[in-house]
């Protein structure tokens, strides 16, 4: 099927991975890459891309191996900028941000299914996933929605069937296998295990979110009233 | 400078300008107006700056007071304008009088009108714009949709002046509706083009559904990638869904194509059940339209 001879755009080398590139917009590019590339690459692909680009890129959504870059120019010379940037990739890559986060087990709704569907205690639970890492790999999905891998596998649980309809900002819930953390207040369908008091998305700062993608995440337990109390 | 008091308004009228840009990385849609062109007309019929806040409303009417002296334009989908019992024309600016009784009626042809008003809109401005996302309560009038009781009010403006623009002329028994390839444009099986889609009913601001025969599709979910506002998903079911300009920043439906932005508003004014077709048009085109 061939429906109009048009130019394709071409592969780009670009951060030592070969890219498929593709148009998502009139001025928005989509760089593609195999579904098994580690998602360090893409993270580190895309501070990149902000620092070959720079007020050229108007926007850049990240996902799990692709990178859709928004610009506010010729669409040739992005793409030109872009494939004869391959020398900066060898320098060094930025640090990763460490982000602790204090959590609330008492206001996990759903910590007791959670440890019901795996079979053990709710305090198993709480060791369990204070016990782990984890690594904001995509935001999006609703506003400022983290998703998060990392998980234990012994805590993965199904989405809930019927999604709530509210769920307060700091939510931090299971989805499945994954994990994340509704940084806005917004209707929600994972297994809340916990609540965090930082508003980790404020509208008033810049940027506006305190965990970028690639940031590792480890929790710290905090008691309902050092919640309550928390920022006073 | 205006000052109006909401009487009566249905479920879905909302502040909304250009749209947000530049905060899809963290999650945050578009939004804006639908139909950009009559917001911008609305604008202008009033001596706004073209980009300025406007009032958009679906599918409804509405009905609102003037509490003071204020400058007033309706344009997009077809609606009866009385200005208290005298019918007046839509497309064209209007000044009201204090106590004057303004009632719009729900659109008789398309589906958003706009509400231009003389002056700036007072509204929360969140992340770079005026519109209003309801879902996280951003934006416009406190983040929600407008209700009996508000007040909507402007500031600056300039000095009343008669402006008149044509109609837009009337969609035609099937539309055309021009699109880009997308990303998974290689996985479809049929050419678009060659069903007659309709709008589906529950359409609305994050997407329109089409209704006719699937398409076919090679392979069924695509690992969640970016999406924006115009990009045709298709979904197992091989019927798609435009997604329009409260849609999600990600989704995990091969992307086909993407509608023109040109052809944006023109879409989001199709009635339930007008016919379209889809038609792809070379990418040139398509840049030289952006």
């Amino acid at each position: 099927m061939n429906i109009l001879k048009e130019k394709e755009l071409p592969l780009l080398q670009f951060n030592k991975v070969s890219w498929d590139l593709f148009r998502l917009g009139e001025q928005s590019l989509l760089l593609q890459a195999p579904f098994d590339i580690p998602i360090e690459k893409i993270h580190d692909s895309a501070k990149l891309i902000k620092s070959v680009l720079g007020s050229l890129l108007t926007d850049i959504v990240p996902s799990y191996n692709s990178i859709a870059l928004f610009h506010s120019f010729e669409e040739s010379t992005i793409i030109e900028k872009l494939s004869t940037a391959r020398g900066i990739s060898q320098k060094k890559s930025t640090p990763i941000q460490k982000v602790e986060i204090p959590i609330c087990y008492e206001l996990g709704l759903d910590l007791e299914h959670v440890a019901e569907h795996s079979g053990i205690s709710q305090d198993e639970v709480i060791d369990i996933h204070l016990n782990d890492t984890y690594r904001a790999i995509l935001i999006g999905f609703t506003p400022g929605f983290i998703y998060m891998d990392g998980l234990d596998e012994r805590l993965a649980c199904p989405r809930k069937a019927n999604p709530r309809k509210y769920l307060e900002f700091g939510s931090i819930g299971i989805g499945g296998e994954q994990t994340g953390i509704y940084s806005l207040a917004s209707p929600g369908g994972w297994n809340i295990i916990g609540r965090t008091p930082l508003h980790l998305f404020d509208y008033k700062k810049q940027p506006p979110m305190s965990v970028e993608v690639g940031s590792e995440v480890s929790y710290v337990r905090i008691t309902k009233q050092e919640f309550e109390s928390w920022g006073s | 400078m205006g000052k109006l008091k909401v009487l009566s308004v249905g479920a879905l009228s909302t502040i909304q300008d250009e749209g947000r840009f530049g905060y899809r990385q963290f999650g945050i849609p578009q939004s804006g107006a639908m139909d950009i062109s009559a917001m911008q007309n609305a604008n202008h019929l009033v001596s706004n700056n073209p980009e300025w806040p406007v009032i958009e409303t679906a599918i409804q009417g509405m009905k609102l007071e003037a509490i003071d002296e204020t400058i007033i334009s309706v344009t997009g989908a077809v609606v009866t304008l009385k200005i208290n019992e005298h019918q007046v024309p839509m497309n064209a600016s209007h000044q009201l009088q204090q106590g004057d009784i303004l009632t719009i009626s729900k659109p008789m042809g398309g589906v958003y009108f706009y509400l231009g008003i003389g002056g700036q809109l007072r509204a929360n401005k969140d992340f770079g714009s005026y519109s209003t996302y309801i879902m996280a309560g951003f934006g416009g009038m406190e983040g929600r949709a407008l209700k009996k009781g508000d007040i909507l009010e402007t500031q600056g403006g300039k000095p009343f002046k008669k402006h008149v623009i044509k109609q837009g002329t009337k969609p035609s028994m099937t539309e055309t509706i021009r699109i880009m390839k997308g990303p998974e444009w290689k996985l479809l099986k049929d050419l678009p083009e060659r069903t007659i889609f309709q709008v589906d009913p529950s359409s609305n601001r994050m997407g329109i559904r089409l209704i006719g025969d699937p398409l076919g599709i090679d392979g069924k979910e695509i690992l969640s990638s970016a999406v924006i506002p115009g990009t045709i998903q298709l979904p197992p079911n091989g019927i798609p869904i435009v997604l329009m300009n409260d849609c999600q920043t990600t989704g995990g439906y091969p992307r086909i194509g993407k509608v023109v932005n040109e052809d944006m508003g023109r879409l989001s004014q199709l009635n339930p059940m007008h016919k379209l077709r889809l038609k792809i048009i070379p990418l040139e085109e398509a840049l030289e339209k952006r």
